[in-house]
């Protein structure tokens, strides 16, 4: 090929082949859109009360532990705002827990990465969205569960956002990452759902700061991302003289662990998926 | 302004798949092909394969199964990526792999199109303007507010394939869209490109179906086994495939053939009597090759091996698709009726040929009669593939008739009723 042939505008351009992002920003916003939108819908279109599983399936869940939790296990009662503060933890890690398990087996999901040449991390975060857009309805039942039970409005309530942020950074991190391993170790599917009950004792979801006694699910709530999220919600949201992350963790320095976990998390992500991205329409 | 005449162009591509060995079920199995690297076969499935694609050009890629062809197109589509190689498109890739990819049974028809024109690179908006379009072409007007698992899978193939060119890619890809769907669909996906011919669209078709190449492609590539076996004209990719796929079933060992789409349905003796030492096929000239309405010549030589009684000849015609066009268990003289071993044969046959220009098999096998009274194959069936020449008439059956037409004005014959 001569040079004025390249020059020429419809010459052919060298193809990118399959990648995690490629095809161009805006289609890869409307992909992501559209696959979460649709999944949404598909997933609550046929039962009969549609939508209101969203919420329904979170209370629920909250009922069956406030129960447990003061009545069985009477600790509860001894945590001040125990109901407001439980019910938003399990909103937090609903969306958490459902978004990646979601994740695990996406980029496989229908053999769609066979037939197109869709973007492979639309697929994980697509996963992430769908979980969103079903924790919305049931964010808003939490906010009316704290104004009703008597919680005073506070300004760190601006903070909220910021919560969001980090629990969905950590949330795209870990689905990205599950997603992808899923690709080569199918074994992922097994392990990552056990993972997350871990997550779910080993955080602050049912029982409080300092509440664990030293010991493996103390050591894993120490280095654990979501510690920090849920421990801030709770000193932001509803109890501004619980203890903050910093102060239940002892120094600055040991605050940092969750963060040092988040980081590697997204180190290995990345790698893998890009890894991932290219191989996983022949490992179908 | 100057317009670059290539539409796709690739150069010395390469993959290779690294195919497990089966290595058994359960953890044992799984643990070896996980840790031991030797229970992965490489497999390569292109081999240095440059060719390029014209813009507005019906390009097709013949091969037989597994010679590489699908593993081309998803490499042009981005879904695989190449080990070596360069691919270079102009502008945007509408790959056609299968119908209605992605497509969500939950969701309504509008939503799907939406999605799927999305995957195919429009926009959103883009996609609910054509929606109507969408809908109007695939004949399912009244549908689009209808969840899709309520759809018929012909009406799930008309609505993918309506997407597809409403979507209207500068490169349309389709692997084997021919072989699938209805008559309606069917209907639909030829009238359709046809038409993109019209409009100068560059189309990338692999597929199995010999017609299909020569009516609508402009040029051809076979693949064998990953490597170009030739690239040309129509006709002579064609002659190339059947010739091809002959060669492949004389290496058969049951004798059965599989023609260019399909088996013949002669029984054959599992214990062969005679071999056939050689054959041919031809007019009056060169091999392979027959001028319209000349008798299409057989000439062979079978040596007997073991005795065979109520001996007949088998003569069999395909046309390039495989359908059956002629058939005939012919009896032999008294002479030819029972054979003993060591005996040599020279069998001609002469059959009338209306046969419209195209790629046609002519298989034969020489037949003894079961104790059944049936007759039996019992020698390997032989096909020789040959071209009647000519110009393929597009749409035409596969033979000529004479046939009179008769139209003329006729001011006497009242008007029927209009209904």
């Amino acid at each position: 090929m001569t040079t004025a042939e390249q020059t020429l505008t419809d010459a052919p351009q060298p193809i990118q082949g399959p990648s995690a992002m490629g095809g161009g920003r805006r289609r890869f916003w409307h992909l992501l859109w559209l696959t979460s939108l649709s999944d949404y819908k598909a997933r609550y279109a046929d039962s009969t009360f549609s939508y209101l599983w969203t919420i329904a399936r979170p209370l629920m869940l909250f009922g069956i532990l406030y129960l447990v939790f003061t009545q069985v296990i009477r600790f509860g009662g001894r945590v001040p705002d125990y109901p407001v503060i439980l019910l938003m933890n399990i909103m937090l890690f609903q969306f958490f827990a459902e978004a990646t398990n979601r994740s695990v087996r996406s980029m496989t999901a229908r053999g769609l990465v066979r037939k197109m040449d869709i973007p492979r991390l639309v697929l994980p975060l697509s996963a992430v969205m769908t979980a969103g857009l079903v924790s919305l309805s049931a964010l808003l039942v939490v906010f009316v569960w704290i104004v009703a039970y008597g919680v005073d409005p506070m300004w760190t309530w601006l903070l909220f956002p910021v919560i969001v942020a980090a629990l969905v950074a950590l949330t795209v991190a870990i689905a990205t990452l599950v997603s992808a391993l899923y690709v080569t170790h199918r074994d992922v599917a097994q392990v990552w759902p056990v993972l997350v009950r871990l997550l779910f004792y080993g955080s602050t979801v049912i029982y409080p700061i300092g509440y664990l006694p030293p010991g493996f699910l103390h050591d894993v709530e120490v280095v654990n991302p979501l510690s920090p999220i849920l421990a801030q919600a709770r000193v932001w949201i509803i109890d501004s003289n619980a203890p903050g992350w910093i102060e239940a963790a002892g120094s600055t320095l040991a605050a940092l662990a969750p963060l040092v976990t988040f980081l590697c998390i997204c180190f290995v992500a990345v790698v893998s998926s890009r890894r991932a991205a290219r191989v996983v329409a022949e490992e179908l | 302004m100057a317009v670059h005449p290539d539409a796709v162009q690739v150069r010395d591509l390469t993959k290779t798949f690294r195919v497990p060995i089966p290595t058994g079920d359960g953890v044992r199995g799984s643990l070896a092909r996980r840790f031991a690297k030797s229970v992965r076969r490489e497999l390569r499935a292109l081999n240095g394969v440059s060719f390029d694609v014209r813009k507005g050009e019906f390009f097709g890629i013949a091969g037989r199964n597994g010679s590489g062809k699908s593993t081309l197109l998803k490499l042009i589509a981005g879904i695989h990526a190449a080990d070596g190689g360069i691919i270079k498109v102009a502008g945007r890739v509408g790959p056609f792999l299968e119908l209605g990819v992605g497509f969500n049974p939950e969701l309504s028809a509008r939503e799907n199109v939406v999605l799927n024109g999305v995957m195919l690179g429009r926009t959103p908006e883009e996609m609910m303007q054509r929606l109507a379009a969408v809908m109007e072409f695939a004949d399912l007007g009244a549908f689009a507010e209808a969840k899709l698992k309520h759809f018929s899978s012909g009406m799930r193939l008309r609505l993918g394939f309506s997407v597809m060119v409403q979507a209207d890619p500068d490169v349309y890809l389709f692997d084997e869209v021919m072989s699938v769907g209805d008559a309606a669909y069917q209907q639909k996906a030829s009238e359709t490109f046809l038409d993109l011919k019209d409009r100068g669209k560059t189309v990338i078709l692999v597929t199995h179906s010999m017609t299909a190449i020569e009516e609508l492609c402009d040029r051809a590539m076979l693949l064998e086994r990953g490597e170009i076996a030739a690239v040309g004209t129509t006709d002579d990719i064609t002659a190339r495939y059947l010739e091809l796929n002959r060669e492949q079933a004389e290496r058969r060992p049951d004798g059965r053939v599989r023609g260019a789409e399909g088996d013949t349905e002669v029984p054959v003796s599992p214990r062969l009597r005679a071999r056939v030492a050689s054959a041919s096929v031809r007019g009056r000239g060169e091999a392979g090759r027959v001028d319209p309405g000349e008798p299409i010549s057989l000439e062979g030589v079978v040596v007997v091996e073991r005795p065979i009684r109520g001996t007949r000849l088998w003569l069999e015609l395909h046309d390039a698709q495989g359908t059956r066009v002629f058939a005939e268990s012919a009896q032999l003289d008294e002479s030819m009726r029972d054979l003993a071993p060591g005996q040599r044969l020279r069998v001609r046959a002469a059959v009338e040929n209306r046969l419209v220009p195209g790629s046609y098999t002519l298989s034969w096998a020489i037949m003894h009669t079961a104790p059944t009274g049936r007759p039996v194959a019992v020698s390997a069936i032989d096909t020789r593939g040959f071209r009647v020449a000519g110009k393929r008439v597009p749409r035409g059956g596969p033979v000529s008739l004479k046939y009179e037409v008769d139209v003329e004005s006729a001011a006497d014959v009242p008007a029927p009723a209009r209904r």
